[in-house]
Order: C-alpha cells, then structure tokens, then sequence
C-alpha cells in the first residue's frame, strides 16, 4: 500500500481554481518532485499536502485522513519546509532546530533529553553543531537551508515536503543539499514530496517526476518520460533542447537566433 | 563515552537561562529588601528580615523593632513593595506576550485601547464622585477595570474582517481607533467637568503611594493566574515566529494561541492599571532590555520579563518616594524618565537586535 495518497485534490484561491482534481500515490521511501512553469499550482499542491492549505479530496498518509486527526498528529506525520521560511533573524541556530521538536512535545511542556539527543545528533549530521549558539541571522544561503532542513528532520516524520529546497542556493550549493536530502533519504527511509524548478536536477536526484500545468498533471513517470523537449517546451513556452549526459536528461535553454 | 560536543553546547545554553533566571529572583528580593528598609523611617534590612521570618508559621526571629516600625513595614511598605513588584511584572509580561504574538516591537500594554479604557472608566467615577481612587474598595479600579477590558473587547471585534479570520495588523489599527474614540470621549467628559482634571490627572500619571493589601489581593490573583497561563504557552510562542503557516505545519493552531494570549494579557493589563493607573513604558522597556540583553527566545523573554519587570517598578517606586521627600514623584514620571535614557543606552551599546 502506498505510504501517501492524495485522492482528487482541488485548490481555490479566490475564485481561481488552481488545483483541479489531482490524485497521487506515494510509496514508503520514494522522492517524487512536482515541477512546472511559475503559477502551475506547484506550491499550492504541496501546502494543501502538508494541511496548510484549505482542499477539496483527502490525503492520506499511513492509512490516516489527514482532515480527521488534529493538527499534532498531522505534524507527526508530514513536515513542510515553504519556500520563503520567515527566518527570526536573532533566534538562535540550536532553538530553531529545536522547534521542530513541537509535535511531540506536550501542549504546555518543553523538551526532554530526548529532544536534547535528537537534536544534537540532527545538528552534527548536518554539520551544524558548530553554529548552534549562532543566530540565524549571521549565517549564509547554504548553512541557512541546511538549518530549516534540519527543523523538519526533527519533526522525525515519514514524509518530507520541501517547496523549492534550493532555490536560493548555487549550483555547488544546489548539489550539496540534494546530495545530502538523497543520503538522508537512504539511511532514514524517508518519503520526499519536492517541487523544482531546475529540470535537469529534479531528473537526477528523484525517483519520479511530475508535469503540473494550470492545476493538472501533464505528465508522470521518470526523467525520460517527462524530460522531453516537445512536452516541456509547450508548457513552459520555452525554447529548448534536451540532451542526454552520461545518462541524464539535461535541459538545455537555447537562444533566440537558433529557432 | 565522551558527550556529543553539540548536546552540551545545548545544555550549556540551558543552564546559563537558569542562571539568568535566579540572577532576576536575586534581583527582585534585593530590590525589595532596600525598598522596604528605606524611607522617611529607617529601618534596616537585617530587622525587616527578621520581622518577615518572624511571621512565618513555626519560624521564630527577634527583629527588635518597635510597634509603629512593625506596622510601618507591614501595613505601609510590604504592601506597596509587593503591588509595585505585582504591577511591574504584570505590565512587562503583558508587553512581551503582546509583542510576541503581534511579532510588532512597539506593541505595549494598552496596544488594544486598554489604557484608554481604563482611562475612561477612571474618568467617569472620579467625575460623578463614586470614588475618589483612594483604595481597592472604591469604585475607580472597578471602573477602570471593566473599561479596559470593555476597550479590548472592542476592539478584538471591531478587528474581525469580513471572512472572519482576524489579522494581526487589523486588530492592532482597530485598537488605534478604538483608543482614539474612547480617549475622545474622556476628554469631552473632563472638559465638562474641570474640577476633576487634576484627580484625573493624578490617577493617568499612575500611583502605588495608595496601596494597601487590599489592592495586593485585588491584584494577585490575576497576576498569578494570567502569568501562569502566559508562562506555560512560552514555547509555543516561539514557535509563533515562525510565522502562521509554519507554525500551523509544526500543529501548532495560531489563531487559538494568539487569543489565549490575548485575553491573558489584556486580563492582566485590567487588573494593573485598575490598581496602579496608567503606568507607561514599563511593557515596551523592560522586555526589550531583556531581549537585547539575553536574546529574543520568549522562554528567556517572558519569565526574566516578569521578573526584571519587579525589581525595576519596586526601585522605580523607591526613587520616587525618597528624592523629594516628604512629597512624592508620580511613578508614570519616573518610570519614563529613568526608562528612557537607560533604555537607549542599553540599545546603542548591544550588538543584539530587537
């Protein structure tokens, strides 16, 4: 049975209907990336995932419909990281982890030496442990990512849901974060729901793909069913080539002279 | 096994909050034991030890004071220490919470028309002579009291927008306007009634020279009631920074905290200014010395806010019954003008920022 199911999901912001009936299933351990042009719904999808986001349809994650448990065992179950974090510039890099720890942390209470562990253990993995009495506010673009990703993997749930986890990064930084979500994703068994939009990545680090456009999904299954020049460029409206690199499906934006 | 370096660099940050914390209860009790040691009666700090613990059940201690220093501790000084100490705290800790969960650094205690609530409520009694604010049986507090939390009702539904969600920022003009309507109307009153503008005026400026233990236990119980509940959501308050949404994804349920906290604090506000009058600066200064002392984590924020928030009314209080002896210095008047320079010392010299 698939770890998650999102049956006939629709989103309205408004009176705009920018979800329209989308159905997926997981599987336990699998990292799917949702990708499409600016406005195809990509973000919404995965708010309405994660519960943020008021839809029609139902999620299921592990047999449970996300709209008839509370909000804590929602977010024992699913983790979020959006695409612009509000980032308290002054709290401290150790706290901020910690606060993914609220889930299982009574209503009223604080965090036990468990916390404290699993915490700390999260803080070396990521190589974070050096920052953790430093603001957030002092760190860089990469350390900063590693941070919020480092929040959500305290929230110790099986699914991850990460909107745009390298958009602020560069290309070396870009390869560092998906490398280290593939690394974590293998020793932790963990399910990665992401949207991206560099095609030529979201091909090499995830199991499958998917095409939204206007709310729909366009196309489904891996890079090559979906990294294809005529598809993409009909639904991104853009000029481009798909070559393929020791196996990858690289997308490559051609000029305009070249039409 | 040798420790993770990262746990201890953790608990290490744990311990030194507990530190900071009994550094405030230090502070609060040595405030409090000068306090109550000086005046135009001195008497020292030593004896008024003695006295204190001379009155506890099964605890026996020779103070040597005479009958009328005894009564001046007990009926004249505890009481004042102990309701300035209430009302710090009070105050400071209604300020934090406000500003936490506004996430607004200017918000302070009368942010939703409290102070012009209880300003009007004040008003009314003192006009129509059903009090002249002299103690806790009079009809002043009780006024002041209902108008200020009759302000912040106002002003919580005056904040709703039309799809029923309330957004921080409507709720914060709504409380603008609601403050302006009703300071209006106080004003058009005392115009009307221009005898009464210096008692008026006596009770805005705030005052702790009328306090008695009558006041304290008008006080105290939603002081403690108020802090207990503000205390125990001081996590959960930071994790309000974080925003809406992700405090939502976290299962946290924003707009249920944000009310909590509101009615908590604004409780606690009522009940101060009912007793103190109009006490300024105290929820604007003293939690963001704290914050840009110790840092912004409300856990740190709130308890050391309540605490600095004691000690800094109790000398405040101290100051302004002692300079100009025998006649006093309206508190409001001091707190502001003691505040203030020490304040914007503490911000030009802190690499934090708020």
């Amino acid at each position: 049975m698939a770890l998650l199911e999102a049956k006939n999901i629709s989103v309205s912001l408004g009176k705009t209907r920018v979800i329209k009936q989308i159905t997926l299933s997981v599987q336990s351990g699998e990292w799917l990336t949702i990708v499409g042009p600016n406005g195809s719904g990509k973000s919404s999808f995965l708010a309405a995932v994660a519960g943020l986001q008021h839809c029609e349809g139902s999620v299921t994650i592990s047999g449970q419909a996300l709209s008839k448990i509370t909000a804590r065992s929602r977010a024992q179950l699913v983790s979020y990281v959006p695409q612009h974090p509000i980032v308290p510039l002054d709290m401290l890099v150790g706290d901020y982890v910690l606060l993914g720890r609220t889930p299982h942390i009574s209503a009223l209470g604080v965090e036990g030496p468990v916390d404290l562990n699993l915490v700390g253990e999260i803080l070396s993995r990521l190589d974070l442990e050096e920052l953790s009495s430093r603001p957030l506010g002092s760190l860089s673009g990469g350390e900063l990512q590693r941070c919020q990703l480092a929040r959500a993997l305290a929230q110790t749930t099986p699914v991850i849901l990460l909107d745009e986890p390298t958009a602020a990064l560069d290309l070396g930084h870009q390869q560092q974060a998906l490398d280290l979500l593939e690394e974590l994703r293998n020793e932790r068994q963990m399910t990665i729901i992401s949207t991206m939009h560099d095609l030529t990545l979201a091909g090499q680090y995830s199991d499958r793909l998917m095409l939204f456009d206007h709310g729909r999904v366009v196309a489904e299954g891996n890079a090559a069913d979906v990294i294809k020049v005529d598809l993409l460029a009909e639904t991104y409206s853009a000029r481009i080539q798909v070559i393929e690199v020791d196996g990858t499906q690289v997308v490559v934006p051609r000029s305009k002279e070249s039409r | 096994m040798q420790p993770d370096k990262s746990h201890t660099a953790l608990a290490n940050y744990e311990r030194l909050r507990l530190t900071w914390l009994l550094g405030g209860v230090v502070s609060v009790l040595a405030v409090a034991a000068i306090s109550l040691s000086l005046g135009p009666a001195n008497i020292s700090v030593n004896s008024i030890i003695f006295e204190i613990i001379d009155r506890f059940p099964l605890l026996e201690a020779n103070s040597n004071l005479s009958e009328i220093h005894s009564n001046i501790v007990w009926e004249v000084r505890l009481p004042r220490v102990i309701l300035g100490g209430l009302v710090g705290a009070t105050l400071a800790l209604s300020g934090a919470t406000y500003q936490a969960v506004f996430r607004n650094p200017l918000a302070d205690p009368y942010l939703l028309g409290a102070a012009a609530g209880a300003g009007l409520g004040a008003t009314l009694a003192l006009v129509n002579r059903w009090g002249d604010g002299s103690g806790a049986g009079d009809a002043v507090p009780l006024l002041a009291f209902c108008g200020a939390l009759l302000a912040v009702a106002i002003t919580y539904f005056m904040g709703l927008t039309g799809d029923s969600s309330r957004s921080p920022a409507s709720l914060l003009l709504a409380g603008v306007a609601v403050a302006s309507f009703l300071t209006a109307i106080q004003t058009f009153i005392l115009q009307q009634n221009a005898d009464t503008i210096r008692q008026v005026y006596t009770w805005i400026l705030g005052r702790l020279n009328t306090a008695s233990w009558g006041e304290v236990w008008l006080l105290l119980p939603y002081a403690l009631g108020t802090s207990c509940v503000i205390l125990l959501n001081r996590r959960i308050l930071d994790v309000m920074r974080l925003g809406d949404a992700e405090a939502a994804s976290l299962g946290i349920r924003p707009d249920r905290t944000r009310k909590i906290m509101v009615v908590a604090a604004s409780l606690a506000t009522a009940a101060a200014v009912a007793v103190s009058g109009l006490i300024s600066f105290v929820g604007i200064i003293v939690p963001h010395t704290i914050r840009l002392l110790f840092g912004s984590s409300n856990r740190i924020v709130l308890p050391l806010s309540m605490l600095f928030g004691a000690s800094f009314m109790i000398a405040v209080d101290l100051l302004g019954r002692t300079v100009v002896s025998p006649s006093e210095i309206p508190i409001g008047v001091i707190t502001s003008f003691c505040g203030a320079p020490f304040f914007i010392f503490v911000l030009r010299s802190s690499r934090r920022s708020i």
